[in-house]
Order: C-alpha cells, then sequence, then structure tokens
C-alpha cells in the first residue's frame, strides 16, 4: 500500500515538473534534470510557486509494543516451552563461586519457585531496586482523558498531526503551505545518510521544515525522511506533496496559521477528515 | 476460553512430541497446523483477536528490533533508499512481479499455507524462526552449496592451471535495481561473533574463556576455530585450536544487536563511530575491545568468573546489496557510524634490515649512499 503511493506519488512529480516549465527544482535533482531547462528570463520571481506545493506528514512512532493477540501469545509461549524443553541444562556452578551469596539467593529462588508447582522454569533473582521500579502503565492519563493534543496517547499506535488552517474553510487536513523562491522539498544532508542523525548546525532548511515551523512552533525536533515525497493530495489547481517526519520529542506551539491541531491514529482520521480528502492520503497512513 | 484451550492443546502436543521421533514429529506437526487453521478460521461476523494480557498469562520474549523493523524502519528505509530512475521502479515492471500483486488472504494464516514447508520459517526446526509473516516476503529458498572440485589440470593436454585461474574467485552478480518492496529492502541474516588469539598456542585453556564469554553474550553453542595454515615464527601449526566463533540468527541476534547498542557501546572509552566501510557485500565488522564484552550484561555480574576476555569480531550479515546500504540499515537500529569513511593509508613499514633498503633503493645515487651507510653500521656494530 505504502509503496503504490510513493510510486503514484513520484508519477505525479514527474508531471507537475512537466506542467511547470519554470519551475523551482522538486525534490531529487534527477527529477529536476528531467524537467525542461527553463531560459533564464522565465524564472520566476521569488514568491509562492503556482502548482506545487508541499505538505508534512508528521509521525510520532509507537513507543511501546503492540499486545499480542491470544494465538500469538500462545504460538511463543510454546515455542518458548519448546526451545526449554530441548535447551541445554543451565549450569548455574560457572556463573556462581560456591558458597557464596550470590549462590544462596540463586538457589533460594529455584527452590521457592519449584515450591510453586511442577514444570516451572528458571527464576531470576530480582535485586531489591528491582522489585521496587514500578513500570509505567500503558494506558496513559491522556487516554483516559481523550486528550488528543497530548503525544502520549495510543502508545502502541502511530500518531499523525492534523491541523485546522486559519486561512481559508477546508477542515482538518495534513500540515500544509506553499513552495517559496527556489526552495526544494527535501532537506540537504551530508554523504553519509544515516538514519535520525542529529543534524549539522548549519543545516539547509527547506519547504517543509520550514512550513511546519512556521504553522507549529521551533520546540519540536523532528526528522525529514528522505529526499522523496511520499503521497500527494490535489488541492484547487495545486498538488501538495507530503513529506514524511518523524517528531521524537518537543510540542507544538501554535502560531496565528493554525486554529486547532490534533494528533491522531488512522482510523480517528477516517473519521475526522472530509472522506475524499480521506482517500488521497489513507495510503501514506502505517497500520499500527 | 479460547486462551486456555489452546494452551491446553499446545500443552498436550508438546508432550507427545516430546516422546516422538523427530520426522514423525514433524508430519504430525503439519497435519495439525492444518486442523488448527479450520478450527481457527474466523466467521463473518467475528470480532477482533482478545489480547493476551487480559488473561493475566506470562510475558513472553519479544525481540522490539525486529518489531520495530517491520512496523517502522522498513518503510522509512524505503523512502530513503528510493529510485525513480530504476527500471525496477517503473509501473510495468512492478505490475509483473507477483509481490506488488500479492492479495491478503482472509485469514492471517493463509499466508502460512502459502509457502512450502521447507520454506517455513515457523517450522521448529528451521534455522530462521521468524516471529513476523512478514520475513515471509524475505524468505528465499537457501540454495544447497555445491562442492565442485577445483580443476588442477587442462583436461584436454593435461597442462597445469596457472594459481592466478585456479584460485581466481567468481565474479560477484550485478546489484540489482530498486524496487520499491520489501523483498529487495535490506534484512538482518545473521551475526557472527569471532575471537581469535594466537596466545592460546601456549595455553589452550584461555580457549574455554573465550568460548564461555561468547556462549554467554550470544546465547547459542560456540565451537573452537582452528587455524589453516601454520606459522613457524609463531609457534603455530595447522589444526591447533586457537579461536572461537558463535553465529546468531532470528530474534536472539535482534536482542544482542539491542544489547550492544544500549548497554556496550555507550561505555566504550575513547569511541567515535563505526567505520562505514563493509565488504560492499551487506557485511560489516565491528571489533569491540576486551573491555567492552565485560560490558554485556550476560557477563558483566559475573566478570570475575572469566579468567580472561578477548577482543572480538561481530561480523553484521545483511542482504543489503552495499556498503551505503548496509549503513542506512543499521544506523537505524542506533548504530553509530562515523559521518567519513576511514580509509587506512598503505604505510611501507620501515625495516630494520639496512641491507634490504640497499637492495630496494630506487636510484643509483640512493642506493650508493645506503650502501655506505650499511658498511659503517656493520663496522660500528663489531
Amino acid at each position: 500500500m505504502f509503496a503504490r503511493r510513493l510510486f503514484s506519488t513520484h508519477a505525479a512529480l514527474r508531471a507537475a515538473a512537466k506542467a511547470a516549465p519554470s519551475a523551482p527544482k522538486e525534490a531529487g535533482s534527477k527529477a529536476a534534470k528531467a524537467a525542461p531547462a527553463a531560459p533564464a528570463a522565465a524564472k520566476a520571481v521569488p514568491g509562492e510557486h503556482k502548482t506545487v506545493a508541499v505538505g508534512v506528514l508528521l509521525k510520532r512512532n509507537p513507543v511501546v509494543l503492540p499486545e499480542l493477540s491470544e494465538f500469538q501469545q500462545a504460538y511463543r509461549a510454546y515455542r518458548e516451552a519448546m526451545e526449554r524443553d530441548e535447551a541445554r541444562p543451565f549450569d548455574s556452578t560457572f556463573y556462581f563461586k560456591k558458597g557464596s551469596v550470590a549462590e544462596q539467593r540463586w538457589l533460594a529462588a529455584q527452590e521457592a519457585a519449584a515450591a510453586l508447582g511442577p514444570d516451572q522454569h528458571l527464576v531470576q533473582p530480582k535485586e531489591e531496586e528491582l522489585l521496587k521500579l514500578r513500570t509505567a502503565p500503558r494506558i496513559t492519563a491522556a487516554d483516559a482523558a481523550g486528550d488528543v493534543k497530548s503525544l502520549d496517547r495510543a502508545l502502541a499506535r502511530s500518531l499523525y498531526l492534523v491541523v485546522q488552517h486559519a486561512a481559508g474553510t477546508q477542515g482538518w487536513r495534513l500540515p500544509q503551505g506553499p513552495v517559496v523562491g527556489e526552495q526544494l522539498l527535501h532537506e540537504t544532508r551530508g554523504a553519509n545518510a544515516c538514519m535520525y542523525a542529529p543534524r549539522p548546525p548549519n543545516r539547509t532548511v527547506q519547504a517543509a521544515s520550514e512550513r511546519l515551523a512556521e504553522a507549529c512552533g521551533s520546540a519540536m525536533e523532528t526528522w525529514v525522511v528522505g529526499k522523496a515525497p511520499v503521497g500527494h493530495a490535489k488541492d484547487g489547481n495545486k498538488t501538495v506533496f507530503y513529506m514524511k517526519a518523524h517528531i521524537f520529542s518537543g510540542k507544538i506551539v501554535p502560531s496565528g496559521e493554525i486554529k486547532d491541531h490534533a494528533w491522531l491514529t488512522k482510523e480517528e482520521l477516517a473519521s475526522k477528515l472530509d472522506p475524499a480528502y480521506y482517500a488521497q492520503i489513507s495510503g501514506m497512513l502505517s497500520d499500527l | 476460553m479460547l486462551a486456555t484451550k489452546i494452551s491446553r492443546a499446545l500443552t498436550q502436543l508438546r508432550v507427545a512430541r516430546a516422546a516422538m521421533p523427530a520426522h514423525a514429529a514433524r508430519r504430525a506437526l503439519a497435519t495439525d497446523a492444518a486442523a488448527a487453521a479450520q478450527a481457527a478460521a474466523p466467521r463473518a461476523d467475528a470480532q477482533p483477536a482478545p489480547a493476551a494480557s487480559a488473561a493475566g498469562v506470562e510475558p513472553v520474549f519479544r525481540a522490539r528490533l525486529e518489531e520495530h523493523y517491520y512496523n517502522t524502519l522498513l518503510e522509512d528505509i524505503m523512502v530513503l533508499s528510493y529510485d525513480h530512475t530504476s527500471p525496477a521502479a517503473t509501473a510495468e515492471a512492478l505490475a509483473a512481479s507477483p509481490e506488488w500483486n500479492r492479495s491478503l488472504g482472509e485469514h492471517p494464516l493463509h499466508d502460512i499455507f502459502d509457502v512450502t514447508l521447507p520454506q517455513l520459517p515457523t517450522l521448529p526446526d528451521s534455522q530462521h524462526m521468524a516471529t513476523s509473516l512478514l520475513s515471509l516476503e524475505n524468505g528465499r529458498p537457501q540454495l544447497r552449496k555445491r562442492r565442485y572440485r577445483k580443476l588442477l589440470y587442462n583436461p584436454i593436454d593435461y597442462t597445469a592451471v596457472p594459481l592466478k585461474v585456479l584460485l581466481r574467485k567468481p565474479p560477484p552478480p550485478p546489484v540489482p535495481p530498486f524496487a520499491p518492496v520489501p523483498s529487495r529492502m535490506p534484512l538482518l541474516k545473521s551475526i557472527t561473533l569471532k575471537v581469535w588469539h594466537d596466545g592460546a598456542v601456549t595455553n589452550k585453556n584461555i580457549l574455554l574463556s573465550a568460548i564461555m564469554s561468547l556462549q554467554s553474550i550470544s546465547g547459542v553453542r560456540a565451537d573452537p576455530l582452528f587455524a589453516e595454515k601454520g606459522d613457524a615464527s609463531k609457534r603455530i601449526r595447522a589444526g591447533m585450536p586457537l579461536g572461537a566463533r558463535a553465529e546468531i540468527t532470528g530474534p536472539r541476534m535482534y536482542e544482542f544487536l539491542d544489547k550492544m547498542t544500549q548497554c556496550v557501546m555507550p561505555r566504550i572509552r575513547e569511541f567515535k563511530g563505526i567505520n562505514p566501510i563493509g565488504d560492499g557485500n551487506g557485511s560489516i565488522t565491528i571489533t569491540l575491545p576486551d573491555t567492552a564484552i565485560g560490558y554485556f550484561p550476560d557477563i558483566e555480574p559475573h566478570f570475575d568468573m572469566f579468567p580472561r576476555l578477548f577482543d572480538t569480531d561481530v561480523i553484521i550479515n545483511t542482504t543489503a546489496k552495499s556498503d551505503w546500504e548496509t549503513v542506512l540499515f543499521l544506523s537505524g537500529f542506533q548504530l553509530p557510524f562515523l559521518e567519513e569513511r576511514v580509509v587506512e593509508e598503505e604505510t611501507i613499514k620501515e625495516s630494520d634490515d639496512i641491507w634490504a633498503k640497499v637492495r630496494s633503493a630506487k636510484t643509483r645515487e640512493e642506493r650508493i649512499a645506503l650502501h655506505k651507510l650499511a658498511q659503517e653500521a656493520a663496522k660500528a656494530k663489531k
């Protein structure tokens, strides 16, 4: 699904490049080479591009692993039990010095486990500090309250940012904005493209990150994935090309450009967005 | 409850399997899987499967990096490596490939039954145990290595085959063009841990420590490695055990990678990053110093039980087709790479032998000068 969306977006990008001969560079230098050569006189003055706009698919990745279904749980428990049955017996005499305190704690823990019932596997005696440790709950306060502005909601799912732009009467959409001047859609990077790498201090900020910063403030740590847009949608006579970005930390500081914002899962987006618009962007969204 | 029914059935199966010889057990498993699928086939109005935690069952091991790869990383890698100029990324090429046109079956188990039994990663004796059905996309039939005898002489005229021709390796296969399908995306194949210590010539017992440390950090049995060639200066004879290796695949491999990046690498002293140079074919080697091995959570609590720890080579094998792809893929697991490649310049080793320098002198003048120096050194020695 995602690959098909990526593919059709590139077809749209090539079409948009051909339609606008005086276009500034689109994503990817090779696409720019494919576009007809623009004579110097026809170069647009710094201003909005007429046919191409940029949007941002800002995604918060899942924070915890998803729940296993009963069948998956039973299957994995079965495989683990088989592995335990067929594994070599654990040699505790190698790991503990004879008569040491650690060995006594270990043997006491195994005896306690054996007292619970037959077919018990090895038990790790937990230190006092670890016993006091309380893990955070999977269902947070934001889940209970249904706070859609919070990033701590739905930890096992991906959350996407949708906004209501102040200008225009379009309702809820993914954040978007014009491509200004000679900007590219993507951010430029060094030679060795590593994922999630810290950005150099004087990086070239291009259309996607700029529009996002203008609309939602600079209090977020985001990373735009690569040079290729992951989807496109029609907006009047413009085509909006969406760049995928991850948010790692921070919050939205809404500027005057957006009236309202929300972090929603794929299903919630299906109910919140206009059906025609959702049909255009649903291929970009992750099921999890 | 479904959970208790399944667990009871599987416990009985386990007990029965333990009593059976291996081949009969495999056949029984296949028929039981078919029966289970029929029993588990969902009705039209079926609710989504209830969560396991509702039943209050014991937690099972989950390799979080494996799930992260299939849930998040795979998409990002596809976007980062997307090449729209690739011939395999055209609409016609994709429409012709079965992977692009793969239709999701009504039931998740349909995916399992589309795959032949030997390829099934969920088979108990299979090497490649997967916990995600998406890995079937990457399941390729493992070609058995055919053993060919080397042609030591030309069969027609019985002349000797030159050594260069004899030792020539076949050219590497061409890199397949980019295609936006999961089977073309890089996947972790295996990790090999290797220890080699020439000092084991004098003391074989230190190898036991090496083997135990590899077994502790990998979780699998480690095997000794033997010297291929002798070296008289180091008193090595061919066939001497001087090292150890362990190979891990599947969830254990992802767990090892997790331990290495979270527990070990942040604590290595004066560590700037991994050099992003591999073998060009999807493998990259990281050498962990002996101090780093002591930071593994499997070794640190029992540090005293290991008499000696060694520099260990961690060889990560992936299905990536180039160094760039390997580095991109592994950086997604938070492996820290250097920004620039560090290429060692070939430095000509200065040997102590003055007469060797004389012999290798390039010009006549240089040779005469060095010869004089050598003679003076010989006189001074006397």
